[in-house]
Parts: C-alpha cells; structure tokens; sequence
C-alpha cells in the first residue's frame, strides 16, 4: 500500500526542488514543464474564479519556475552536448503504438527558454493590462493552458505527441483570440484562425499517418537514422504534407490570411502567442523533422516550396505592412513577414539561421507589440495610428523600449536582429551561388529588410513624436474593456515598464551573445552586412522624410500609390477572395445538397400534419407519392452501386480470373 | 443450459412486461428510473460471465463470441445512461413514462439479440422486434410538431429496407439452402459466381443501412431526430448504429467473405458519399437536433471506414469509434434534452447565450463536439486516428484523406454551435405552458436547478469517458482489438 504514490510523490518533490539547485538529476523535470501549467490551469480555471489575484499569482508562480527549470535544462544539455530523452508507451493496442515523452536537446531547450522567458513577462504585464477585467482569472487560466501545451510541444520526442500539442495551442490560441467573447469581431477571428490554422493541421495529420505507415515510427531520433533508407518519392510528400501543416500554424502563404485578424484578441495575447511562440511553431516543426527534409533524401523540391513559400509570404507581409494603419495590424503583418523570412532560412538548408532568427524575433516582436499596447491602453483602446501621437513625452521609458524592439526588427547594427537576419540572408546568398531561385529569394530578403525599416519607422513617428492627437470617441466595441483610470493615465505602470525594459535587453544584446551560444556561422559577410544595414537605414530615411519630418494630415502613399496601396491594404485581397471561394464551395455545395434532401423527400410530405393524416387524402398522398419516391431512390442506389460494384470486379478480377473470385 | 446464455434479455424483457404490466392497472409508478436501473444491471450482472464464451447456441441460431458481448455492454451501458439522461422527460411525461421504460428495456434487448445472431432469420426477426419499438418510442409524444409525419416515415422507410433485406436473404438461401451464417460462408466459397449474389449483398445492405442512417439510405433520420423525443433520439442515435454496424460486420465478413475486396470497395465507396454528404448537409441546419442528426450520419460513415479497410486493427478501431462516438454523442444529446426541458427550445437561435445562462451544459456540449471533430487529446481523436492509420495501412490513402478533409468541414459547424453559445445574446425562453421567467432569474442556478439531477449525472458521466478515453485510450482499444480477434485473426 502506498508504495507507487509514494514514489510519485517523491519524485515529483525531487523534481520541483530540482532547479533551485538540489543536486540530484531529477528525471520527471521535464514532464513538470507540462504538468505544473496544467495544474495552475485547472486550478485557475475551476476554484479560483472568484479570487482573481490568486489566479494570476498561481500562474506566474509557475511560469517563474519553468524559467528556471528551462534555465538549468539548457546549461546541462550544453554541458552534456547531447539529448535528454525519454519515451514512454502512451497507446499500445492491436497494431498501433504511440509513444509521448520528452526530448531536450539545444533546439529545443533553447525553445523552452524562450516560451519560458516571454510567457513569464507577458503574465507579468497582463496583471496590469487586464486589471479589473471581469474574465481575469479566465484569462490566467487559458494564458497556463497555453504555456502548458506550447511546453509539450516543445518537448515533443515524436510527430505524433507533437501533433497532439500543435492542436492543443491551437485551442488555446482560439480561446484567447475570443477571449472578449461578448463581441463578435474576436469570436469570428477565433474561428477563422482555427479552422484556416486546420486545413495545415489536416496536411499535416496526412503526412503523419504516410510516414507512420511507410516507417513503422515517429520517433524523430529513430526517423533521423532511417531517412535515408525510406523511399525518396514517399519522403518527398511527407516533407511537403509536414510543411503544410507549419504553414498553417507560421501563417505562411497561402494560409497567413488568420493571422492579421487574430489580432482581436488582447494585446499581450498577441505578444505571446500570435508573435512569439505559437506562430514559431510551424518553423520549430520544420526544423525538428528537418532530417526529413534534407535533399539527400527527400529532394530538392522540398525546401525549394520551404523557400519559395517563406519568400512570396515574406514580401507580401512586408508590403501589406506599410499600408496599415491600425498598430496592431501592421505588427501582424510584419510578424507574418519574419515567419516568412525564417522559412526561407530553412529553404536555403540552415535550420539554425532560422532558429537564431526566430529566438530573437520572439523577443524584440513581443516587446513591440507589449509596446503598442501600453500606448493602446493609454489611448483608450484606440488602434488607429493616425490617433495616436506625441506618445513619447507622457511615457519616455514606453518609447525608448518600443525604438529599441523597432531598430533590432530593423536590423540596425550591433542589436540581434541585425545578426540574425543577417544570418538568414548569408546562407540564402550561400545557396545563390548556382540556383538561380535562390537568387531570386535573395532579392526578396533585400527589399523586405528595406521595407520592414521603413514601416517599422512610420510606426514609431507616427505613434511616439508629433503633437498629441484628440480623443475621439472610442469604437464601440471596445467601451467595456479595461482602461486605465483618469489619475494614472500619466505613464504605464511598473507591471508594464519593467517587462519591456526586460525584454528590451535581449531584443537588443542576444544576436551578438547569441552567435556563441547557439552553433551559428562566425563569418559575417561583411559586404551583406553592409548592404542590408544601408537599406535598413534608408528604410528609416525614407519614413523620416515621409512622416517624421512634418507629421502629414493623412498618409501621403495613399495618394501616391492609388489602386496598388488598396491592394496592399486589403492584404491583396486574399481575404475576400477567400471568402467568397469558401462561399461558393462549401455552402454552395452545403445547401445544395441540403436543398436536394427537403425538396426531394421532405417536399413531397411537407404539411402532412398529424390532424390531417387521417384523411383519406393524405394518406393517400403519402402511399401514393413518397414511398414509390422513396423505393424509387433506393432501387437507384442500389442499382448505382452494382455498376460500381460490376466495374470495379471486372477490374479486379480479369478475364478467367473469376474462377474462385 | 442455454437459458445462462440468454440470460441478459430475458432479464430485460421480462421486466419490461411487467412494467406493462403494472402500467395497465392504472396506478402512478414512482421509482421508474431507479427500476429499470436495477433491470439493467442485473442485466449486466448476467452478462459479465459470458464474456469467456465463444460459441453458438439453439442449434447455431445465437452467438456468443468476444464481438456479441463488446455491443451488448455497450448497449447496456448506453440504456443505463439514456435512463438517467431521460429523467427530466420522464418527469414532464408521467403518463407515458411506464411505456417509454418499458419500450427502452425491449429495445435494448432486441439490439443485444441482433448483434448475436448467427443465422438470417434470428438476424432479421431481431431487427424487426427493434424497429417496431423504435417507432412506437419515436410515436411516444404525439403531440410534438411532425412527430406523427417523422413517425410513418420511419415506419414505411423500415418497411420498405425491411423488404430489401428479406429478398436479399431470400437470394443467399437460395444459392446455399441453408440460414446459417458461417455455412453460407463456407457453401459460397464453393460457388460459382454470380451477378445475383452481388445483387443479394446491396439488398443487405440496403437494410442494414437503413439501420446505420448511411447515404443513400439516411432520408429518415433528420425528421425521425428532430421530432422524435430527445431522449428517443439520443438512444436511436448512438446504439441503433452500433447494431446495425455489428450485423453488417457479421454478414459481410462471415456469410459473404469470400467476396472481401470488392465489398471493402462497396464500404470505402458508401462511407466517402456518407462522411461528405453528412458534413456538408450539417453545415445550413438551424435546429440544433436536425444538425446533430447529419453529425451523426457522417459519424456512421467514420464507422464504415473500419470496414472497409477489411482488416482487424480496422475492425477495432471501429469498436473503440463506436464506443465513443455513443459517449460524447449522448452528452451532446442530454444537453440538448436538458436545454429543452429548461426553455421549450431547440433551435439553434435557442442556445444564444448558454455559456452565460448554464456554463456546465455549455461547456459539455462544446468538449462532446469538438471530441466529435477530433479534437486532442479528446476521445474522438484517437478514434479517428487509429480508423485512418488502419484506413492507411489498407492503401486507401484517399479514403483517409477524405475523412481527415471533411473533419476539418465538421469542426466549422461544431464552432458555429459554439459561436452561438458563448457570443449570442440569451434567447428568450419559451417552455410550453409556462410564462417565461424574467430575464434576471435566467442565470445559473435557476436553469440548472430546473434539469434533473440524473440528467446532470448522466452528462457528468459521458463527458468524463470522453475525456478519460482521450487521454487513457489503451484499456479500450485493447477491449476492442480482443473483441475483433475473431476476424482477420
């Protein structure tokens, strides 16, 4: 009696103490990186809801741990220069074995850290964000339920518990884009996200269930080893089925159409989840099962559509981003344009440019988005760029943290992004050499670093410098959100300025650290960095000229660019498109289909009530004309599936064949 | 003695007479639910040493192998939950109530004789004993709108299938001379072919899809579900399928087997049309009852795909699929039936604002739909899964793909439901009879106190196994793969 739970228990003390330095290795740390978040969910979620405080406490209480647990797991495996893993037996029954566990190597300890880090000041900066919401210890939940999936896919030793997890933010990410569930803009946003971020999933789940078959594991470490015996031409679709799936989640084209409106949710949703982590994990997925992808064994196709796919996504985020003018909606797109810039990374064979690029865009995009959404709060919940202004004088600290996420985006020298994106565009150049694609694709990473300067400094300008503009009145969906009182409208508040000062020291010294840490090529080409450090610059100049200079009355490109910046602005009018494709197909069909069932069965009984069912005539009516409709739909069927039946045998069994069938 | 072995249903049946009994002298009957409880599990009680068993009876007539007994707990545990569910009904009801437990107990041990027959006729007279009680449990409330036109639908529909099916029978005795189905088997394999018994097997299944409400023989079943009462239907829905899936299961594979590959062909063919057609008909529906009935169509058609891979880690994934296909299909039922008892409604408009009103029923309702989607790390995830992997493993990659598509299709109407629950503003209430309540007293605790305890146990109970069987699979899925060792070895 006693003796297993007592184990339990133990280990689970073990494990708990293990990263605040007891010395013992504490195998079960791992498995608490999801347990514990799950715990603070169900417990946020369940008995908590009417003490909002100990909620929030409970949740950052827990995330300060995994920070420190993710801490300790990354300096061991570093010191190891290897793998923790284990695997356990999840299903075992009949022919299928499925397997869940964790695997903690650099990548993905690396990943933990980050998911740790930005969770932990995202939390920090809700308690004074979301004060006095009335779903506040909702929102703590969900924040853990998020956490707690994002750690198990992370930690995922296999495709399979990976593609649990993928699922499992995905709902987390669809409860808390329709967090303000009483309004209907965010819950469509959810859905819309949920179901478009699915049609990757569905990709995905195929390529799955392919190489399931095809391997007999999903074992990545296994997979790893026996890429290069499966066949090619079976490897070639389980890559393009995998990449699916990640452009669904990284919101890659033609599937990057949700994120732009997910930005419905709360701001530091959006840091955490829709710029941070959940959208990486489309690139942390392609980089996991990279082995998969490499040409030696899938092909060149593959990486080639990686490529192709993260370039085209790249530039029309990009250019989409200049013609917005809600803050967030820029941000959206500009995160929908790095995703694609790591994408194009992994095309060009270097997972660990693209992996750099995505640990220092988790930082510098979550603090401008916790940036914009401190002015946000400031200005009453007001999006809308040419409302805001002059920012920079009530909240100094605000600006100063915002410009430093804005130049490390922009890949200024010496802060990360300039070293990370950096990287990307050298192996691009890298594989230029010969493949007139990549050639291409390198041009593409030029004009969107060009580019991403520019909207980024007419962001700044417009939100930060210039007169204040007046109040108007707030959108009207918006009245009932959480504002800050009229006596502290002077600044944020420290649970606000201090996790983006936080987030402002890697956003802009973790490129120059992080070429050490991380096994990324030493050699900057110095004419690249030249190069691309004076477009970044003259993306600056040319927004300075534009909106900084004199602050126009209206955005001067609007006139200039005509019908293109109405392209630009609607997103190329994918969404519409979209739209009505989905219109036409699926409830075109839909209610045809539906149509055909009433009025073929339903209209040939419609006002048979059961008052005048007695009468002889509806009796009639009913053995006269439904029944014979009805035997007449049968006998078709029927006769329908023994043409196919017939045709399908003959096929099956040829001539002299049928002697035993 | 073989009485042992028919001890389950006759338990059933015999309390049920005497329910009839009792209901013919007249007097109110206080302890209905807990009765046919007690019916039931003594049922159980009688069943559970059964499961060691593999044999025929009554001269090959019955069966009792490892597949009749997962359906028969299956059936069991399913009645169990429909009482319990049905509670708030029964309590609106009492004058049919003595009828409806009666009919629901002879239901349950039809269905338990059909899964193990083991020869055309007993095969046939048991499906019939549960068609005419089902349309006498679908007839109960006559009142309702539609319910006598939903009512002789399904009394002719099931006529005219049941003609199908004898012809077909009718053609396999007469190639073979003999009712049993392993014999047809074994004379078939030693016929020459013939066009005619292609014709016999679509006869069969002419029938047998009658009972699973699979395309093109589901036109039924939207009527028969919106007007039928909801416990009713909630019990129509989920075990009339599995019985239907079983015997189709047994004839196919046992009685007509040496003709395997090309009926996985006629199943793959039927569940494609089956999974589309349900999915998309689902996505206009405006009545949360009629939208639950095209769910439950595309439902049956995932059951197929376990046929049609034809194979045995195929088959147990079916079972594992019907098993909690019933479990969250009745949760979204119960809801269904208590939201109905609380506000006279079930049209989706009716649902607005549930998640304010009854945050437990709506959150049920949701995690029973997005199971149903497939949806980690609920039950219905791991059943779709291990279906396509065995779909896969077949070589019928498109099949998988088909049916990995239309899930996606499937989680946009289930979110629909959930749209209104969770952004809609609160419906008005419109219980019959009643005026409604003002809107203050509309919240939580009023609506929740209004619905049955049972009903509240019932939802408690198949939410858990959905999400237990979502999280812990192995035990089932080991029950299943033991149920199906009979086939395919």
């Amino acid at each position: 009696m006693g003796g297993i739970p007592a184990q339990l228990g133990r280990e689970f003390w073990q494990a708990l103490a293990w990263p605040l330095g007891a010395a013992a290795p504490a195998p079960a740390a791992p498995a608490l990186l999801v347990v514990l978040p799950a715990l603070a969910f169900v417990l946020a979620g369940l008995s908590l809801r009417r003490r909002p405080g100990l909620a929030a406490g409970l949740a950052i209480a827990v995330t300060a741990w995994s920070l420190v647990a993710s801490a300790r797991l990354f300096l061991t495996v570093r010191l190891l220069n290897g793998e923790l893993v284990a695997s356990y037996t999840w299903v075992a029954a009949g022919g299928v074995r499925l397997e869940a566990g964790f695997a903690v190597n650099p990548l993905t300890a690396a990943m933990l850290l980050v998911v740790a880090a930005v969770s932990l000041l995202v939390q920090v900066y809700s308690t004074a964000y979301l004060a006095g919401d009335p779903g506040y210890s909702r929102y703590f939940a969900y924040l853990s339920f998020f956490t707690a999936a994002m750690f198990g896919l992370v930690l995922s030793p296999n495709l399979f518990q990976l593609y649990v997890f993928y699922e499992l933010v995905g709902l987390a990410s669809f409860l808390l884009i329709g967090f303000w569930h009483e309004e209907p803009g965010p819950v469509a946003a959810a859905r819309k996200a949920f179901v478009t971020t699915r049609l990757g999933d569905f990709g995905l789940l195929l390529g799955i269930l392919l190489l399931y078959w095809h391997a007999r594991t999903l074992d990545f470490t296994r997979l790893a080893w026996l890429a290069p015996e499966l066949d090619p031409a079976v490897l070639r679709l389980v890559a393009l089925l995998i990449f699916a799936g990640a452009a669904g989640k990284s919101a890659q084209f033609p599937l990057h159409v949700w994120l732009p409106d997910a930005m419905a949710g709360p701001t530091p949703v959006s840091a955490l989840i829709h710029a941070a982590t959940m959208v990486a994990a489309g690139v942390f997925l392609v980089a996991r099962a990279f082995p998969l992808f490499a040409p030696a064994v899938a092909g060149r196709l593959p990486l080639l559509v990686v490529a192709a796919a993260g370039a085209v996504t790249s530039f029309l985020g990009a250019t989409a981003a200049t013609a917005q003018d809600d803050v967030k909606r820029v941000l959206a797109y500009s995160t929908v344009s790095q995703l694609g810039l790591m994408m194009l990374g992994l095309g060009a064979q270097s997972s660990t440019a693209a992996v750099f690029h995505l640990i220092t865009h988790a930082f510098f995009k979550s603090l401008l988005f916790l940036g914009a959404g401190a002015a946000i709060r400031r200005c009453h919940h007001e999006q809308d760029i040419w409302r805001m202004g002059g920012l920079a004088r009530p909240m100094p600290l605000t600006a100063l943290a915002f410009a430093v996420g804005g130049l490390s985006l922009a890949g200024v020298p010496p802060l990360s992004g300039f070293y990370s994106k950096d990287a990307i565009l050298l192996a691009v150049l890298e594989q230029a050499r010969g493949s007139r694609p990549h050639a291409a694709f390198l041009t593409v990473g030029l004009a969107v670093s060009a580019l991403t300067a520019f909207y980024l400094a007419r962001l700044f300008f417009l939100i930060f410098t210039g007169a204040p503009q007046e109040e108007g009145p707030v959108s009207p969906g918006r009245a009932h959100r959480p504002g800050p009182a009229p006596r502290e409208a002077a600044a944020a508040p420290p649970a606000m300025t201090v996790p983006l000062l936080l987030l402002a020291v890697p956003a802009a010294v973790l490129g120059y650290f992080g070429q050490r840490l991380l096994p990324v090529k030493e050699h900057l080409n110095q004419t690249l960095a030249g190069g691309t450090t004076a477009l970044a610059l003259a993306g600056i100049g040319a927004a300075w000229l534009l909106y900084g200079r004199r602050r126009p009355a209206r955005d001067p490109l609007v006139a200039a660019l005509g019908p293109v910046h109405r392209l630009l602005r609607s997103g190329y009018y994918l969404d519409d498109l979209y739209t009505r494709l989905g219109n036409y197909l699926v409830r075109g069909l839909a209610a045809t289909l539906h149509r055909f069932d009433r009025t073929a069965v339903d209209g040939l009984v419609n006002g048979v009530a059961g008052v005048v069912l007695l009468s002889g005539r509806t009796l009639r009516r009913v053995q006269g004309g439904w029944v014979q409709r009805y035997l007449l739909y049968l006998v078709a069927a029927v006769f329908l599936a023994l043409a196919a039946w017939l045709w399908h045998g003959l096929e099956l069994y040829p001539a002299g064949g049928m002697g035993r069938w | 003695m073989h009485t042992r072995y028919l001890a389950p249903e006759l338990i059933l049946a015999v309390t049920a007479l005497l329910l009839l009994l009792l209901k013919v002298t007249g007097r109110r009957l206080p302890g209905l639910t807990a009765f046919a409880s007690l019916s039931l599990l003594l049922a159980g009680w009688a069943l559970w040493p059964l499961h060691e068993e593999n044999l025929s009876f009554l001269g090959g007539t019955f069966l009792l192998d490892p597949l009749a007994f997962y359906f028969k707990a299956l059936f069991l545990g399913t009645a169990l939950l429909a009482f319990w569910g049905a509670a708030g009904w029964v309590r609106r009801n009492p004058e049919t109530a003595p009828d409806f437990h009666a009919l629901l107990l002879l239901e349950t041990a039809a269905l338990m004789l059909m899964v193990s027959a083991g020869e055309l006729i007993s095969l046939y007279l048991a499906l019939e004993a549960s068609v005419v009680t089902f349309f006498t449990l679908a007839g109960l409330q006559p009142e309702r709108p539609g319910s006598l036109e939903a009512t002789l639908k399904y009394v002719l529909s099931a006529g005219v299938s049941a003609a199908f099916l004898l012809y077909g029978m009718s053609f396999l005795y007469g190639f073979t001379g003999t009712t049993n189905l392993e014999e047809i088997g074994v004379r078939l394999g030693a016929t020459a072919w013939s066009p005619l018994l292609l014709l016999a097997g679509l006869f069969l299944l002419t029938g047998f899809g009658f009972k699973l409400a699979i395309v093109p023989f589901h036109f039924w079943s939207p009527d028969v579900y919106e007007a039928a009462p909801t416990p009713v239907v909630a019990y129509l829905a989920v075990a009339s399928k599995a019985a239907g899936f079983a015997v189709a299961l047994r004839v196919f594979t046992v009685a007509l087997g040496a003709l395997a590959a090309g009926w996985s062909f006629v199943f793959a063919v039927v569940a494609a049309a089956t999974i589309v057609f349900g999915n998309l008909a689902a996505i206009p529906q405006t009545d949360l009852k009629r939208l639950l009935a095209y769910s439950s169509i595309s439902q049956a058609g995932y059951l197929l795909l376990g046929l049609a891979a034809m194979s045995r880690p195929g088959l147990s994934s079916a079972l594992f699929y019907a098993a909690l296909y019933t479990l969250s299909n009745l949760t979204a039922f119960f809801v269904v039936a208590a939201w109905e008892e609380a506000s006279g409604r079930t049209d989706l408009a009716g649902f607005g604002g549930l998640a304010r009103r009854a945050p437990f029923l709506a959150a049920a309702l949701l995690i029973a739909l997005l199971s149903l989607g497939g949806i980690p790390p609920l039950a219905g995830f791991i059943g779709k899964l291990t279906l396509f992997m065995a779909v896969v493993d077949a070589g019928q990659v498109w099949l998988a793909l088909i049916g990995a598509a239309l899930s996606v299709v499937s989680v946009y109407y289930y979110l629909n439901v959930a749209r209104v629950m969770y952004v809609e503003p609160p419906a008005a209430l419109a219980a019959p009879g009643s005026p409604a309540p003002a809107p203050a007293e509309q919240t939580s605790p009023a609506i929740l106190a209004g619905v049955a305890p049972t009903t509240l146990l019932a939802i408690a109970l198949s939410l858990l196994g959905t999400l237990l069987l979502g999280v812990y699979p192995t035990w089932l899925l080991r029950a299943a793969d033991w149920a199906a060792r009979l086939f395919w070895g």
